[in-house]
């Protein structure tokens, strides 16, 4: 009983000690340091402050950089209660593009934050870029062209790059130059040119490129991938049809409606499922000549597995002889 | 025990990843495992399976698959969203891949994906429509059609008090799709619900900055409960200190997972979804129907190319009068660079073959192993240009001689993230004289 109350007495002791006491306390006035835009090949740095705000020596025992970024140990790593130091980071963009986030690990004898995390981030530019990157004209109809897209070709300043071409992958597509090149108050050099399919594309999603060219060795063509929805008369409701997670022997069903617009009216002559042998597929009439239901039932005797595959809805329109939806399934093995 | 267990998981894989030490976080503290627990994904950048052109091949929504069966034994409450951009472009290929992350994620038990600017490139007309692919819902209150949201407003993770919302930057090109203002929407959104009861998470899929923005419109009373989820350029999860309400990015890449769990000490911790993972069965399966689909439209031979005159011969007219240079470039890996992924069925996704070819993107260049056979590998033209021209009239070759950052293009940090010119160019070093 008495060894208990000593212990005790110990334990209230050494507690109420570690309350009065806070220990080394490791602080940073800004965690987080933007370099903002910056070429490649380029060494950004920056000086961290660290300060020891507790009331006992502060340790810096180790300070750790992630990839391609430098932390220099600071060089007092011991620091008396309100003193500072820094530590110097170094961040090389290399040939980078876009974001870059980097930490710097720092550690310390502070037992609340045993790890300081600086951040440091930058957006990486190369010598010359597109904006944007990709582009989407949407869905219209085939017989329309798509709404003009503009886009841009930015060279830094300093770089002396010749724009050779700017090539569209098919003649379905037509781009052009809306006007003379203008210098940005950054010195890079900025070209604008706007980008259209043409009426008259297939239907279904179209797929194409741009091609920038330039006399820059290392970099010497960017391809700009561009895709369209491109619309016919024949619509379908739904043109994924996921039937999920199914399981062996289960009998399951989708359903999706297709519609015709335009004058003439829609015969559907046949649906196909392929890959054949695991789906059946139905059609129903819901308006005569404009409105089908088409269902989908994936078969009780499926093998297990994972499929993917298409309906295939064979119609009597010119250019649409063959309208498809994809479907996904997956069968368990029990 | 095996939340554990990840605990120490996280410490020993942050420890490999960026060399900080192994006691990042004391995994027998009691206060990091108090409250529930929301996974956090997204962000992966179009990365569905590690690409596996260098060691270590992390990440993979096959592995991820395997390790949140296991965590769900230990922790069956967990909560598990997505702050989208799985993609960055779009197109046939990633509209593949969008439907199999979507399989997969419905077999995960996924309960919302908040769809980004990476979605929304795939055609607004599409993600609309696959709003009704996947069992979970798409979530986001600042994208509106015709006056209405066009995804849920947000969604309630389970009873508890925790509701999560999506918030898309400005994104051009939406066709049809009005994107409000960030910060507005979410002041709006907050404005409908009960500060004393709910907790909201915010999956915003912009950038750091944008982050940082949206945190500070964060209002005054809501600083104390509000998280805002970004996905951030470091591969793997952090948190962001000097913000007014606490800032957590998912990492990029689908390389980790994030754990979330607002109401412990330690908020942020993370998993590493290392290579020793046996990805899950299913979702192998999910991956391999998603190669084969790649084969079975032949995408690779469908890729758009730059129309061209100047021609690819293949580098057996290049030995010709470049005995030497041929010679010393034969046992590299660059002449079996197409062997190496058609072992792994690769051969068929453009966004592999693209750097195991000659010519690709070029109407000359590579088009597939039947009709340009000579073309497989990265042969002399694949740096060159095409030699045509060069052979016929002696003109230099359309890149000449090339400077040391040309190789980047492929060895970049994603597939060759070891890529040093000074180590890797006595490889391949071969004497630039022609006979």
């Amino acid at each position: 009983m008495k060894k208990l109350v000593v212990s005790l007495l110990i334990l209230a002791g050494s507690l109420s000690a570690q309350s009065s006491s806070r220990g080394p306390r490791i602080s940073c006035p800004r965690e987080t340091w933007d370099f903002g835009k910056a070429a490649q090949q380029k060494e950004l740095k920056h000086v961290f402050e660290i300060k020891n705000t507790g009331d006992d020596v502060l340790e810096i025992r180790q300070v750790i950089p992630s990839c391609n970024c430098a932390a220099a140990m600071p060089e007092k790593k011991r620091l008396s209660p309100s003193e500072s130091t820094v530590i110097n980071v170094t961040l090389k963009t290399l040939t980078f593009k876009g974001r870059l986030e980097k930490i710097i690990t720092v550690v310390s004898n502070d037992r609340q934050r045993p790890q300081l995390r600086l951040n440091v981030s930058g957006e990486v530019l190369p010598p010359y870029y597109v904006k944007p990157s990709s582009f989407n004209f949407g869905k219209f109809s085939k017989s329309d062209p798509s709404k003009e897209i503009p886009f841009t070709i930015v060279t830094l300043g300093g770089t002396q790059i010749e724009i050779k071409e700017v090539m569209p992958s098919s003649d379905l597509m037509s781009v052009r130059s809306t006007g003379d090149a203008e210098t940005r108050a950054d010195g890079s050099v900025m070209r604008s040119y706007v980008a259209q399919v043409k009426a008259g594309a297939s239907v279904g999603l179209l797929r194409e490129n741009i091609t920038v060219v330039t006399d820059f060795k290392n970099l010497a063509k960017i391809v700009i991938p561009v895709t369209a929805d491109v619309a016919g008369e024949v619509l379908l409701s739904l043109q994924n049809l996921n039937f999920g997670a199914c399981k062996l022997g289960q009998e399951k069903s989708k359903e999706f409606i297709v519609n015709k617009s335009g004058a003439a009216d829609l015969a559907i002559q046949g649906v196909d499922v392929l890959p054949p042998g695991r789906f059946d597929a139905a059609v129903e009439e819901l308006e005569k000549g404009r409105k089908y239901k088409v269902r989908v039932t994936l078969r009780k005797d499926a093998k297990p597995g994972y499929l993917k595959g298409s309906v295939n809805i064979r119609t009597n329109c010119p250019g649409e002889k063959t309208v498809r939806a994809w479907f996904h399934a997956y069968v368990s093995k029990k | 025990m095996l939340v554990a267990s990840t605990l120490v998981a996280v410490t020993l894989a942050w420890g490999a990843l960026d060399g900080s030490p192994r006691a990042a976080v004391e995994p027998e503290d009691p206060s990091l495992l108090a409250g529930p627990l929301i996974v956090l994904t997204g962000n992966e950048k179009g990365f569905i399976r590690p690409c596996g052109c260098s060691k270590p091949a992390l990440g993979g929504v096959h592995r991820r698959a395997t390790w949140l069966e296991k965590l769900r034994k230990e922790e069956p409450g967990l909560h598990l969203v997505s702050l989208g951009n799985l993609l960055v472009k779009g197109g046939q290929q990633q509209r593949m891949k969008f439907e199999t992350f979507m399989m997969s994620m419905d077999l995960m038990g996924y309960q919302a994906l908040a769809p980004g600017p990476g979605e929304f490139s795939l055609g607004a007309d599409y993600l609309l429509q696959m709003r009704s692919f996947a069992s979970f819902p798409f979530v986001g209150c600042n994208a509106f059609k015709d006056g209405e949201r066009v995804f849920k407003e947000s969604v309630r993770l389970g009873d508890g008090p925790y509701l999560v919302t999506g918030l898309i930057p400005a994104v051009s090109g939406v066709e049809g799709v009005v994107i409000k203002d960030p910060a507005t929407s979410l002041t709006e959104w907050l404005g409908t619900l009960d500060v004393n009861h709910d907790r909201p998470v915010v999956l915003f899929n912009g950038d750091r900055k944008g982050a940082v923005a949206l945190a500070a419109a964060v209002p005054e009373a809501w600083r104390g409960q509000t998280v805002i989820v970004f996905g951030g350029a470091f591969d793997g999860p952090f948190e962001l200190t000097d913000t007014a309400v606490p800032v957590v990015s998912v990492g990029s890449k689908g390389r980790f997972l994030a754990y979330l769990r607002p109401e412990a000490k330690t908020r942020l911790s993370h998993f590493r979804l290392e290579e020793e993972i046996v990805g899950h069965e299913d979702v192998s399966m999910m991956l391999d129907g998603y190669r084969q689909s790649l084969a079975d439209e032949k995408l690779v031979e469908k890729y758009p190319r730059r129309p061209l005159e100047n021609g690819y011969l293949g580098d057996a007219s290049c030995v010709e009068c470049h005995e030497d240079s041929c010679k010393a470039l034969d046992p590299t890996p660059h002449e079996h660079a197409w062997a190496s992924i058609k072992e792994t069925n690769d051969h068929h996704d453009p966004e592999c073959a693209s750097c195991h070819v000659t010519g690709w993107g070029d109407s000359t260049g590579f088009l597939s192993e039947a009709k340009t056979p000579k073309l497989i590998n990265v042969t002399c033209e694949a740096c060159h240009g095409p030699g045509e021209e060069h052979a016929n009239i002696q003109t230099k070759t359309p890149n000449g001689k090339l400077g040391k950052n040309f190789c980047v293009r492929c060895h970049d940090p994603d597939n060759s993230p070891h890529f040093d010119f000074a180590k890797y160019w006595p490889k391949i070093a071969h004497p630039p004289e022609g006979k």
